[in-house]
């Protein structure tokens, strides 16, 4: 490995050997005394899904106008959560692919559960836009089936798109999770303590036994998988911004926006990446295996990604008003000045001026600011997508028809309810799977001692 | 030993490079049907083990071909159900509106690839086989964590339970075990 | 999300008039705005805020046992359960179609002729009735009142049939009765009535013109000699007929031409929005402002001297805000230029303008005319007699005929004086609500306490019913028989189209009964009394039942207008006019005015009328007090705010509305709201003003004190932002701009589509090749705002009311609204209407979004596929009009807004929750024509489709039709220079195109001339 890593600040206590490592990320799954805080932890998120149920059920029983809806409004919350949620997934897909292939060592002790949240986070993304519906039981219409009128779905339409994209972003991050959980759960199910949980474990293996053959072919498409998350991260943020970019409505008509939505997705990703380090490294006591030398290199991407972001803001004004046509400076005088300004502002502020902190190598190596950081860029990027949302129809063409409109508590009631569920699952997992790689962090320490190759 | 019969010789070595300086010994010895266990990957391995690059090779065809099927299904199924099916004008733009059937062709793409990808690995990894004679060695268990073991499998022409003992041995292994059938 | 307010001063969302002014000033060229509120740009935040809240709160608390939750809490673990929930289909009434009357098809609508009166003055009306059900009405062609044309009043009526708060049932003291007990108690003091000669005995009715009717009161004048006849309309003309005692020394009833006048003076009369005649009058106005193809470019000139905004001022050339009670003066200054008696006091600026006006009065002799207001007092209108005589337009643009309603019943007053001496112990009172709506200081229900037996008729268990012992329930107009004069007294015929719905019964038999003459029915009586007098009209030798058919098919009678006489002028009339009103004003001018929407109150109980948008301030569900935005200023006023009326003792408190064009220190405030038993909808709607209202001044006075309250209140408006925002949406220019620059519409405009060469794609191929490409245009100079298209629109395509608070949450369902632009200042502006349908573009952007093929063309139109559609409004968001509505919520069925089910138009689905609806250029119309065509074999001729909006226009301001057919009137119009189509630049391709508004200012007064 790289010389100048190891002068570094080790990214893992430099006694770990293979035995060590088992035992501890092993033990975090099959011990029996359950940290106090997960429990507490538990409790409260499962009462917030709770909430996230019982208010979407609430609404498809009453109908979609609880949320903070109207004509010209007829998007808002559930949308930007939509965007946003796919925007976290990003991160988790783009760690466990593209870190891969880059051979970045600082990948395997985050990998895992960032690939973890990315399925959780697609799953709540792509329940938004049916509760969003109208008719959500009717949802199944977006699938092409042959049915007795011999009608499709029209394919032209963005949402389809959005559909498949969605559809198959979860469909490969299942695959790749699945794939990367293999190996460990044959360390599992040789570590189970319980008949039940090793007859669990032991099918899950599919009866991985470590052969070399195994791990050859093992690599081979986790190489393949790999390289296919660049385009699949693109593609699907990409395709949904096109739910916006391909209509007519000024503000939502840029060109500009596939591009700048993956760059949003991916900052907001990796912040939710720390949001969940931190809490976990603490509750597990695994500070020395996500190290905040972890986190100054999560920090580095966001901070790169960002950039990306405010420049896409400018960008996307010049365009307004070099487009010439007065529809679009109707846009800005009103994301600048009228009902939702304060908005824009607050994003702005949030966006632009808060992560130039990360510039700095002290905030970058301290796990509390980068928590705070990451926090507050989860906040900005979602405000993003609200205005971008919002502020594009409550007034484009018709003047006559203009008009804004608040939230209601139904939207928040699901939002919250949603990260609750989110949260839930994230815990649920790491009580049932390693939440570090084993056999990544192996490779690691073998790689230490840098006698045999290792492959990536 | 078991009347079941052996399934081969398998050696438990502490560390990774051991267990390659044998395999690698064990291949010029002109051993074949042989097989190693580790916690993780080994660079190598695979080519002494009978499972080289066109092996592995076979995964990435797989996805390719579930690349190309995914796609062209796509496209012809946007195609064939817009102008061969019930046609709808829909704001204005032609049946085969070609450059809005890009994005649908392109995500199927990528997730038959995938399934291509994992599914063809599996199958070629023959999963899911639960049952398999190597865990039947108790110490075997530890493959998964952190021992590396070595199995000269009984089909092998050159097997010979004394003098494949023998070859083990002298890389001295912390055990050696006979692996039932 | 952190939304904060950023109002102007210290209550949220208020208006800094100076600002407003500043930016007006600031302003350049045309330039149009919308109600205060958005000139000061001041944000809606609190209003949603506060609109989102108690709605939230409603939800959060509403109840739910441990049961309901456990349930959702199952259904919530599996959503398929809570979806199921959600999707049960609304229950349908049906019906068992037993045996089949002769003649009827079931599913195929039969049309009958008869008439709906407003004030007792009549409106020709086409019924539509399925299998027996009346859904809907439009108006008689053949009708001189109508024209073919409708206004909202009339096309509610369907609704208010089907009212299921109706009163149902006779009661007595409120407790149930039956109409044979009513029988025989009031034959049993009928007969001790004929002893005493009818003494005591007295009938109330509101204004009667109905021939049969009045002969029944003669009649039981005639048994019982001492009985009496008062007659009280809250929405009387007093003003009229004294004035025409003032000028004539007898009563006439004036009949106005105004498609012979050039120059028209509206001195405070809103004869296109409410006068008698109005529709027929809007039809003569508008067709002297049309541009007709090929024909010199001409219009006529209105100027209106208005006490209060409304939609006649909106389409005039001129507005002069006056307060109604200083126009006495402006009349006599202007009566006085042409030598008619002594000039008023009149503000230099007010002679300036009255100078040109008189100047242009001049250089049209005898085809000049001069209108009065219903509400202004005898001398104005006795001074416009006199006008239009001097003007030479008697026997042209004005011609006088016999009075409709025979004189020789007391007044209201009389009616409480003569309780006041114990003179009645028996009151009948045939319709109306007098104890609502008396005029507050005769303490009518104070009175009607006093009378020993009390019996009402009415539709409505209502205030006055409360109070009554016998309260019968009245037939509805649709079910009963009867006549009315219109307007030019022509006798129009009521028929029946469906058996009382709910034990009602007509005025003739409760007139009978009470009388004690023998309970005949409505029929019986009406034809009876045209059996006897049919001679009058009927072609010679023309036999009874022969002419009783043709008369009840058409609707009306033939020829029975009442005949032109010129009577004469008195000479000596300057001199016995009285004296000029209020030289000196105490406080502020208290003005009343009857309801767009709900008229006197007559209508509260309608959601169709209560959630239809007022012409001008576009409030549903509300009243306001309107102020000029200079006494706004002067009093520290703001916008919404409630303030307390203060008038003769009397405090009424209401929100403020800042109202441009209204006349400074006048207040206006509408009649009918405020009601306290008006049914589930109208009562607590608004507030009432009756209770500042005096039989001495009906329609104003000064002497009001307004005080403010600091309390603001949210009216719900179906329009918050307020400038066009210098787009070119609705485009207007002087006629003489138009003279110069004949394709103005296009000059400065954004441009057209682009070009085809410049999309991705080839042009749409339609295939097969349509057969008919629909299209639609809206005359933007001849619209008048009077929202009647709107109502139609949702009476043929069953769309649902909402209520306030949905109105307030954005939520209305309207496929056709009317916006509604100022241009100028504050003061006096030019107001603009735009009805916007959808445009059924051919590049429609709601289409290519919609995921499941809802939204997609057919036949050449932008069609809604509502069973397809599930949900995800992109479509809506994709509009560049913003024309789709959603259902929210369950609106079709449970709510108390919800359309009556047996009102609902067969032809038209009704929509369920959760789906978009859009105007379909009435497609079910389009389909009949088209299987009829089929039939045989032949193309939809011209005009033979006309959508609801379209028929329902006074104006004719909407064209439609077919572009393939050649010569189609939609094809001429839309080869006019003036047509334009909206947001042309975006390539839409909109079929719906406007012809772009023309005014014909006065040069003299070029002030207005926006375009230099």
């Amino acid at each position: 490995m790289n010389p100048a890593a190891d002068k570094k600040s080790p990214l893992m206590p430099p006694d770990l050997d293979l035995t060590a490592l088992s035992d501890r990320l092993v033990g975090i799954v099959t011990t029996n005394k359950t940290p106090r805080s997960w429990m507490y932890a538990m409790a409260f998120f499962i009462f917030l899904t709770m909430v996230y149920l019982f208010s979407i059920s609430w609404v498809f029983k009453t109908g979609v106008g609880l949320f903070g809806l109207n004509i010209p409004v007829a998007w808002e919350f559930p949308i930007a959560s939509c965007i946003w949620w796919i925007g976290i997934a990003h991160a988790g897909t783009l760690i466990s692919g593209v870190l891969l292939l880059t051979r970045q060592n600082w990948r395997p002790a985050i990998a895992r559960f960032a690939e973890a949240m990315a399925m959780f986070a697609i799953i709540f993304a792509g329940a938004y836009p049916l509760i969003h519906l109208g008719r959500p039981w009717f949802f199944y219409w977006l699938m092409p089936y042959p049915n007795t009128q011999g009608l499709w779905p029209n394919w032209k339409s963005p949402l389809i798109w959005d559909f498949f994209a969605i559809t198959s972003y979860l469909l490969y991050t299942t695959c790749f999770l699945y794939l990367d959980l293999l190996p460990d759960f044959g360390t599992m199910r040789d570590r189970a303590k319980h008949r039940i949980s090793r007859i669990f474990y032991g099918i899950m293996a599919l009866g991985w036994r470590n052969s070399a053959k195994h791990w050859a072919r093992f690599d081979r498409a986790n190489m393949i998988l790999a390289a296919i998350s660049a385009p699949i991260v693109v593609s699907v943020t990409g395709t949904i911004s096109l739910d916006l970019a391909v209509t007519i409505v000024p503000g939502y008509h840029f060109t500009i926006f596939p591009a700048y939505f993956v760059a949003g997705a991916l900052y907001s990703g990796f912040a939710t990446v720390i949001v969940i380090a931190v809490p976990f490294r603490k509750m597990f006591g695994l500070e020395d295996l996500i190290t905040p030398r972890h986190i100054d290199y999560i920090a580095k991407v966001m901070l790169g990604f960002v950039l990306v972001v405010d420049y896409s803001y400018m960008c996307e004004i010049w365009t307004a008003f070099y487009s010439g046509a007065p529809y679009y400076y109707g846009v800005y005088h009103n994301r600048w000045f009228e009902y939702y300004a304060p908005v824009y502002w607050t994003t702005y502020f949030l966006n632009i001026v808060v992560p130039q902190a990360m510039w700095f190598k002290g905030v970058r190596r301290s796990v509390a600011a980068m928590f705070v950081i990451a926090l507050i860029a989860d906040l900005g990027m979602w405000m993003e997508r609200y205005f971008i949302v919002v502020t594009s129809t409550n007034r484009d063409y018709m003047p006559s028809a203009w008009l804004a409109k608040l939230p209601t508590g139904w939207d928040f009631a699901v939002l919250l309810g949603s990260i609750g569920g989110f949260c839930m699952l994230m815990l649920l997992f790491i009580r049932v799977l390693p939440l570090i790689s084993l056999h990544d962090m192996r490779k690691l320490i073998i790689r230490k001692k840098g006698n045999v190759e290792t492959t990536e | 030993m078991s009347e079941r019969g052996r399934y081969g010789l398998m050696a438990a070595f502490a560390d990774a490079d051991t267990l390659v300086e044998a395999s690698r010994a064990a291949h010029k010895k002109g051993y074949r049907k042989m097989d190693a266990y580790t916690p993780m990957p080994i660079e190598g391995l695979g080519e002494l083990l009978g499972c080289g690059e066109r092996e592995k090779a076979k995964v990435s065809w797989l996805a390719l071909a579930g690349g190309v099927f995914g796609g062209c299904c796509a496209y012809a199924l946007q195609y064939t159900s817009t102008t061969l099916g019930w046609y709808f004008l829909s704001g204005g733009k032609p049946a085969n509106s070609w450059p809005d059937f890009i994005i649908i062709t392109f995500e199927m793409t990528v997730l038959f690839a995938t399934f291509g990808a994992v599914f063809g690995m599996f199958w070629l990894n023959g999963f899911p086989k639960l049952y398999h004679p190597v865990f039947n060695v108790e110490r075997f268990s530890r493959a998964s964590s952190d021992e590396f073991f070595l199995c000269i499998e009984d089909r092998d022409e050159r097997f010979d339970i004394e003098k494949t003992r023998e070859f083990l041995e002298q890389f001295k292994p912390i055990e050696i075990v006979e692996v039932p059938k | 999300m952190s939304v904060t307010d950023k109002s102007s001063g210290n209550i949220p969302g208020s208006i800094n008039l100076a600002t407003i002014r500043k930016k007006l000033a600031g302003t350049r060229g045309r330039e149009y705005w919308k109600g205060l509120e958005q000139v000061a740009e001041t944000p809606e935040f609190d209003e949603f805020l506060h609109a989102e809240f108690p709605r939230l709160a409603a939800m959060w608390d509403r109840k739910i046992d441990r049961r309901t939750l456990l349930k959702l809490m199952g259904g919530s673990v599996a959503f398929a359960a809570a979806g199921l929930a959600g999707c049960s289909r609304p229950i349908g009434v049906i019906v068992p179609y037993v045996n089949m009357p002769e003649g009827e098809i079931p599913g195929k609508p039969m049309y009958f002729a008869t008439s709906l009166t407003l004030g007792g003055h009549a409106r020709g009306v086409i019924a539509e009735s399925y299998t027996g059900r009346p859904t809907f009405v439009e108006g008689n062609q053949e009708h001189p009142a109508s024209l073919g044309a409708i206004d909202s009043y009339a096309q509610a009526s369907v609704e208010q049939l089907y009212d299921p708060d109706r009163a149902q049932v006779a009661t007595y003291r409120t407790i149930p009765g039956t109409w044979s007990a009513f029988i025989e108690q009031m034959g049993f003091q009928a007969a001790k009535m004929k002893a005493s000669g009818g003494d005591g005995f007295a009938i109330l009715t509101q204004s009667i013109t109905s021939p049969s009717l009045l002969a029944e009161i003669r009649q039981v004048q005639k048994r019982f000699p001492k009985a009496r006849w008062y007659r009280y309309q809250p929405v009387g003309r007093e003003g009229v007929d004294a004035g025409a005692k003032l000028a004539f020394g007898e009563r006439v009833n004036t009949v106005y031409h105004f498609d012979k006048a050039d120059v028209i003076v509206s001195l405070d009369a809103d004869f296109l929005g409410l006068m008698p005649g109005h529709l027929a009058y809007a039809r003569q106005f508008a067709d002297g402002r049309r541009q007709k193809p090929g024909k010199p470019i001409k219009m006529n000139r209105l100027y209106v001297i208005a006490g209060t905004p409304t939609i006649t001022g909106a389409s005039a050339d001129h507005v002069l805000p006056v307060p109604s009670a200083k126009i006495d003066a402006v009349a006599r200054s202007l009566a006085a230029r042409l030598g008619i008696g002594a000039a008023g006091g009149t503000t230099e600026a007010q002679a300036h303008w009255l100078d040109a006006v008189v100047e242009d009065l001049k250089k049209h002799y005898g085809r000049a005319v001069v209108v009065p207001g219903d509400v202004q007092p005898p001398a104005v209108h006795a001074l416009a007699h006199a006008i239009n005589a001097r003007l030479g337009a008697v026997g042209g643009t004005v011609t006088y005929t016999e009075p409709l309603e025979p004189d020789g019943a007391g007044s209201l007053k009389d009616l409480t004086d003569a309780i006041d001496h114990n003179e009645i112990n028996r009151l009948l009172v045939l319709g109306g609500n007098p104890v609502y709506d008396a005029p507050a200081d005769l303490d009518f229900a104070g009175h009607y306490a006093r009378v020993e037996e009390r019996i009402y008729w009415s539709h409505y268990p209502n205030e006055t019913a409360y109070m009554s012992y016998w309260h019968v329930p009245a037939a509805h107009e649709l079910e009963s028989w009867g006549d009315a004069l219109a307007y030019d007294g022509t006798v129009s015929l009521t028929q029946p189209l469906i058996a009382p719905l709910y034990h009602g019964h007509s005025a003739y038999e409760v007139l009978r009964v009470v009388s004690g003459a023998n309970a005949d029915t409505d029929y019986d009586v009406v034809r009876g009394y045209w059996r006897q007098h049919y001679r009058r009209y009927a072609s010679n030798g023309e036999a009874f039942d022969a002419f009783w058919k043709r008369s009840v098919q058409r609707g009306l009678i033939d020829n029975s207008a009442l005949p032109a006489k010129t009577p004469h002028l008195r000479d000596d009339l300057a001199s016995r006019l009285p004296q000029p009103l209020f030289r000196q004003r105490r406080g502020l001018y208290l003005q009343f005015r009857p309801d767009d929407s709900i008229f006197d109150g007559r209508f509260a109980n309608s959601a169709w009328l209560q959630e239809l948008p007022r012409r001008l301030t576009k409030i549903t569900w509300d009243n306001v007090v309107m102020l000029s935005p200079r006494t706004a200023e002067r009093l520290g006023i703001d916008n919404k705010e409630l303030v307390v009326l203060g008038y003769h003792g009397r405090e009424v408190t209401g929100p403020a509305w800042i109202m441009p064009g209204q006349p400074d220190n006048a207040v206006t405030v509408q009649l009918g709201y405020g009601r306290k038993r008006a049914g589930r909808l109208g009562t607590g709607v608004g507030f009432d003003v009756y209770p500042l209202r005096r039989a001495d001044a009906m329609w104003f006075d000064d002497g009001l004190t307004l005080m403010k309250t600091g309390k603001r209140v949210f009216l719900a408006t179906t329009q918050y932002h307020q400038t066009m925002e210098g787009r070119g949406l609705l485009r207007t220019a002087t006629l003489d701009h138009f003279r110069d620059h004949p394709h103005w519409v296009d000059e400065g405009y954004p441009g057209k589509p682009p070009k085809l060469h410049e999309s991705l794609y080839p042009e749409p191929a339609e295939k097969p090749p349509l057969e008919y490409r629909w299209a639609m245009n809206i005359d933007l100079s001849t619209c008048i705002g009077c929202e009647a298209c709107v109502i139609a629109c949702q009476a043929e395509n069953n769309i649902q009311s909402v209520g306030k608070e949905e109105v307030l949450a954005g939520h209305e369902m309207h496929w056709l609204r009317i916006d509604r632009y100022y241009s100028g200042n504050m003061e006096d502006p030019e107001t603009y209407f735009q009805p916007v349908p959808c445009m059924q573009c051919e590049n429609a952007p709601c289409e290519y979004v919609c995921p499941v093929e809802a939204s997609v063309h057919a036949e050449g139109l932008n069609a809604q596929v509502y069973n397809r559609c599930i949900g995800t409004r992109d479509c809506s968001q994709n509009c560049p009009y913003k024309v789709r509505r959603f259902n929210w919520f369950r609106y079709q069925t449970g709510r108390p807004t919800s359309t009556p089910v047996a009102a609902e138009n067969p032809d038209v689905s009704v929509r369920q929750r959760g789906i978009m609806e859009k105007c379909t250029y009435c497609i079910q119309r389009i389909n009949e024509a088209k299987i009829a065509a089929d039939k045989t074999d032949r193309r939809i001729p011209d005009g033979m489709v006309e959508t609801a909006c379209q028929r329902a226009c006074p104006t004719q301001a909407i064209s439609f039709g077919d572009l393939n057919t050649s010569h189609s009137k939609i094809n001429q119009v839309k080869d006019s220079p003036l047509d334009y189509e909206m947001l042309a630049e975006i390539n839409t391709r909109p079929r719906t195109s406007y012809l772009g508004g023309l005014t014909n200012p006065n040069p003299a007064l070029a002030k207005k001339d926006k375009n230099a």
